[in-house]
């Protein structure tokens, strides 16, 4: 009974880059609880049902994440178990951080993963698909000779090894220039392929986001393709970023991590009284509904889930600046979000596309795929940030068969109904229908709208420069750690900065354990000497020499 | 990647004595092996001397079956060998002789097939691990050959039908093969002799779309564009495509790649192949143009360039009467001088190009010419063993050396002068005779 409740670590939210987090602790060997109010796993990056998104819908509490929630209608569809709708969809890049954590971790094994076979873009009123490789562009008929050697001298460009300040080509202010005036004038190329690489290759958000960030973004995606496949992208099955979340949570819990959830956090006490004489931990956790009390040394939390009211004193709250590069200087907070679940496939290719080469009227259908809007492309829809619809089908595992849901997402910048400013989007995708027996648009089954605001605007404008984390106190050890949000676009890199911050909060943690327990002079076993260390070459047993532990090989090898 | 730390979990000293004696076995293990292939070598290798040394006609038939040179003894004693080293082709060799001469005499045809169908087997295990061994796919090949002429299974009495599913197969097989590697050029003249020896034969547009295929996956591939290259004759030839027509939709497919990427010597090459011997004017003047564009684009770009001096040299050999000479010629010693630059490793041939045809490159040559052999006859008649052992020849004959030498060299310099006197007084080019193409 004496050792139940005492934690090292108590990590509120389970959140990606928190349940990231947990499993570190966990296999590291820290006595880590994990709490959620919620029911389910994966906080404001959750795949719910199709019912528990109804619940979550109808009865949304004030969460400063999400707000003007609209649904078309409560009524249950059919198969509604089978359905695992995301509340912030993101793809992964096959070459990247996450990727590494899930694999370095043993998480990958957990679940299946699905490669987008498609990204294609909306200009001059028609679909069309990216080109995203040398094999791409030589095939692809409706780019001019012309076009293509300047599309792909670029291309080489943009995957090359060198730093990209040091180009001739980023010259003077062109660092800073939009990426898509960049296009224009260094490498000669017209608005529709200068667009089409800004916002379907490189995922940029906006009209004015700058060259050398874009670069290094497309950099990173270029180096992601063809590593498991022609495509740079995966998506998780079962429900991408949330499913991803509980595999996470699943690692922590087989490696010691506690987890309580649906229970909310009645009441935060500091133990005064802790000197170097006794042993008591730094903070008592109640719980409502919840029989015992738990302690801790450490509090990691995310911002939005961090019960701040309940916590008078601040002076130990540490807030870890996000270590992901940004996508721009300005970053808008809020993204409307539309989920759309039809009963018809889509297809991106054209009708002139296939004719030449597929027998009769149907074109192939897309299973899982991006579509993206650049701004201005529809003229009655937004001009000043562009508009991503991912498109998701039975593949993935996270719709019944025959079934598709949609996913779009836009940032905005100020406040608009997100129906208003989607439904135009929405409207143009379901017209791309795949077998052309059909005149009429699709009908979809269920549609829904809502606004998720990003909780990061306090801090990432001042970190954006820094690598330090903000020390805003005195000279007391940081006690409670917050983990920055994940910025919600652009769509591939929620999950890598997830995985970015979640180490950042580890070895911050680490750090600030080590204080704690040197601060109490307590005498433990060496097990819980955790000085954090780069150094490998270290005899001790237990050195945090990295952020997993080396995985043990089991019998089953998938990758 | 951004702040990742994956050590290897190294602890000292504990790993750097595991890793010695890691070593040790490691080597242990080799010698053994090395040990045992060297046995195997010399049993085998007993068994062919034997065959070898003596002529069989020696021997009686008793004492010639007393040696077991013909044994399966032998045959298990040369799979055994050929499994670890398969680039030993006299192995290779003996085992044919053993099975044509040991083997097949003593066998009904259905055993022979079923002997040919385990070498196939043997060798399809050797492919896997080496797919560019030569001495493999000619066994293959010879196993192939060697089909009993018989009716297969659901053949309707058809006398190759043994021989139909054989080679169905190997079709099959080589399919895969280039499909890991597509540019394994042994697998693709083995695809041609698969396709030439089929009883029944694959239509060749088929073929040609495999190829196509092929290059849609990856242009950089000689061997594909060969293969369409030597498809497409074939069905000119026949008059089965219509040529003018098929030479557009190629020309179409190269721009394409020349566009994506002008660096890729195959796709030059290809188009080379279809200008031929520059007899239409029109086409001539338009992939000029073309190139032309590219080259706008791609001011660097060492093929572009010498692809348009080849292109406006035919136009000057065949059609000189309806082009412009002078400004042709202009073009040309511009891009040579340009390709000298941006291909300084190839300066001689651009010279060389540029003036050939020259009356006094051609006298220079020949200077240089005779004089080496001058030369070397001299040494040939000088250098007889007894004078070179004899001291009387040195002393006789050092003038005579020096001289031939010096004149070598003056041979050579003057041909360097001239031939950059000549490049700058552009005279091979202008009087148009062009010869060495």
């Amino acid at each position: 009974m004496d050792n139940e409740g005492i934690f090292d670590v108590i990590v509120i939210g389970t959140g990606l880059t928190e349940s990231i987090t947990a499993a570190a602790f966990a296999k590291a060997g820290f006595k880590v609880a994990h709490l959620d109010e919620n029911v389910y796993y994966g906080g404001d990056e959750a795949s719910l049902s199709f019912e528990e998104y109804i619940n979550w819908a109808t009865h949304a509490k004030d969460s400063t994440q999400f707000s003007s929630i609209s649904i078309s209608s409560s009524d249950a569809l059919p198969n509604s178990r089978q359905y695992s709708i995301s509340l912030s969809p993101s793809v992964i890049p096959a070459a990247g951080p996450l990727i590494s954590s899930l694999v370095a971790s043993g998480v990958s094994r957990y679940g299946g993963f699905r490669l987008v076979e498609q990204v294609a873009v909306y200009s001059n009123h028609e679909v069309k698909t990216v080109p995203g490789s040398k094999e791409d562009i030589f095939k692809d008929k409706t780019i001019s000779l012309l076009d293509k050697r300047r599309l792909m001298r670029f291309l080489v460009f943009a995957s090359g090894d060198e730093d990209f300040e040091a180009r001739t080509e980023l010259e003077g202010a062109k660092a800073d220039m939009p990426f898509v005036e960049f296009l224009k004038t260094t490498f000669s190329l017209d608005q529709e392929m200068a667009e089409t690489i800004a916002y379907a290759l490189s995922h940029c958000v906006s009209p004015s986001d700058k060259a050398l960030s874009a670069l290094r973004r497309l950099r990173r995606y270029l180096r992601s393709a063809g590593r498991y496949g022609h495509s740079p992208f995966l998506i998780g099955q079962y429900g991408s970023s949330g499913e991803i979340a509980q595999g996470f949570c699943r690692t922590a819990a087989v490696a010691g991590c506690v987890y309580i959830l649906g229970k909310e956090i009645s009441s935060i006490t500091r133990n005064r009284n802790f000197d170097e004489s006794h042993s008591t931990p730094t903070y008592t956790l109640t719980l409502s509904d919840f029989p015992e009390t738990i302690t801790c040394d450490l509090i990691v939390s995310s911002e939005s889930r961090f019960p701040a009211g309940l916590l008078g004193n601040i002076g130990d709250i540490l807030r870890i600046p996000s270590a992901f590069p940004a996508a721009g200087e300005e970053i808008p907070f809020t993204i409307a979000r539309g989920v759309c679940i039809i009963d018809q496939p889509l297809s991106f290719v054209s009708s002139q596309e296939s004719s030449s080469s597929e027998e009769g009227d149907s074109r192939p259908t897309l299973d899982t795929g991006i579509l993206v809007f650049p701004p201005s492309s529809l003229s009655t829809g937004a001009a000043s940030s562009a508009v991503t619809v991912l498109v998701v089908g039975e593949g993935t595992m996270s719709v019944p068969k025959g079934k598709w849901i949609l996913y779009l997402s836009t940032s905005i910048d100020t406040a608009v109904s997100p129906e208003q400013l989607l439904k135009p989007y929405l409207d143009m995708t379901l017209s791309l229908y795949a077998t052309s027996s059909s005149d009429t648009s699709i009908i979809p089954l269920f549609t829904s709208f809502y606004l998720q605001t990003t909780f990061s605007s306090s801090y990432t404008t001042s970190s954006t420069k820094s690598s330090r984390p903000d020390h805003s106190f005195g000279s007391s050890l940081p006690t409670i750690l917050l983990s920055p949000a994940p910025p919600n676009s652009p769509l591939p890199d929620s999950g890598d900065a997830a995985a970015v911050n979640a180490e950042a909060v580890f070895w911050e943690a680490v750090k600030a354990l080590k204080s704690i327990k040197a601060s109490k002079k307590l005498q433990k076993t060496s097990k819980e000497q955790v000085p954090p260390t780069v150094v490998r070459e270290e005899e001790e047993l237990v050195e945090i020499e990295s952020f997993w532990p080396p995985v043990v090989n089991e019998e089953d090898d998938e990758e | 990647m951004v702040g990742m730390n994956c050590p290897n979990l190294v602890h000292g000293v504990r790993r750097a004595r595991q890793s010695k004696e890691a070593l040790e076995a490691k080597r242990r293990k080799e010698q053994s092996k090395l040990r045992d292939y060297l046995a195997l070598t010399d049993d085998v290798l007993t068994r062919v001397r034997i065959y070898s040394r003596y002529n069989a006609f020696d021997l009686t038939r008793r004492e010639q079956k007393k040696r077991n040179e013909w044994s399966r003894e032998a045959l298990n004693a040369t799979t055994q060998l050929l499994q670890v080293n398969p680039e030993f082709y006299t192995v290779w060799n003996y085992r044919r002789r053993i099975l044509i001469n040991g083997v097949f005499p003593e066998s009904t045809p259905e055993q022979i097939k079923d002997l040919l169908t385990d070498d196939l087997s043997l060798t399809m295990e050797a492919l896997k691990i080496h797919p560019k061994v030569y001495w493999i796919w000619t066994h293959r090949g010879w196993c192939l050959n060697n089909v009993p002429s018989r009716p297969g299974i659901s053949d309707d009495g058809d006398p190759r039908g043994w021989e139909k599913e054989l080679w169905n197969q190997e079709l099959f097989v080589v399919e895969k093969l280039l499909d890991a590697d597509p540019r394994n050029f042994h697998a693709w003249s083995y695809r041609r002799l698969v396709l030439e020896s089929m009883p029944v034969p694959k239509l060749e547009t088929s073929e040609l779309a495999y190829t196509t295929r092929k290059i849609e996956s990856n242009f950089s591939n000689f061997s594909a564009w060969h293969q369409r290259s030597k498809v497409l004759s074939s069905l000119w030839s026949q008059g089965k495509l219509d040529e003018t027509k098929s030479k557009e939709e190629e020309f179409d497919l190269v721009h394409n790649a020349m566009y994506t990427d002008p660096k890729d010597q195959s796709v030059w090459i290809y188009h080379r192949w279809i200008i031929g011997s520059g007899d239409s004017r029109d086409i001539l003047e338009r992939e000029i143009a073309i190139i032309q564009s590219l080259l706008e684009e791609e001011p660097d770009s060492k093929w572009c360039m010498e692809s348009l001096v080849h292109y406006k040299r035919l136009l000057l050999r065949n059609h000189a009467s309806s082009v412009v000479t002078s400004t042709l010629t202009q073009d040309c010693i511009q891009l040579l001088d340009q390709l000298r630059e941006v291909d300084p490793g190839r300066r001689a041939r651009y010279y060389e190009i540029g003036d050939s045809g020259s009356g006094l490159t051609l006298t220079v040559t020949l200077i240089q010419h005779t004089s080496y052999i001058w030369f070397m006859s001299y040494f040939k008649r000088v250098l007889s063993i007894d004078n070179i052992l004899n001291d009387k020849w040195r002393d006789k004959h050092w003038w005579a050396i020096l001289l031939t030498l010096a004149i070598a060299r003056l041979a050579a310099a003057a041909v360097q002068t001239t031939n950059a006197a000549a490049a700058t007084a552009t005279v091979g080019l202008r009087d148009g005779s062009l010869s060495g193409l």
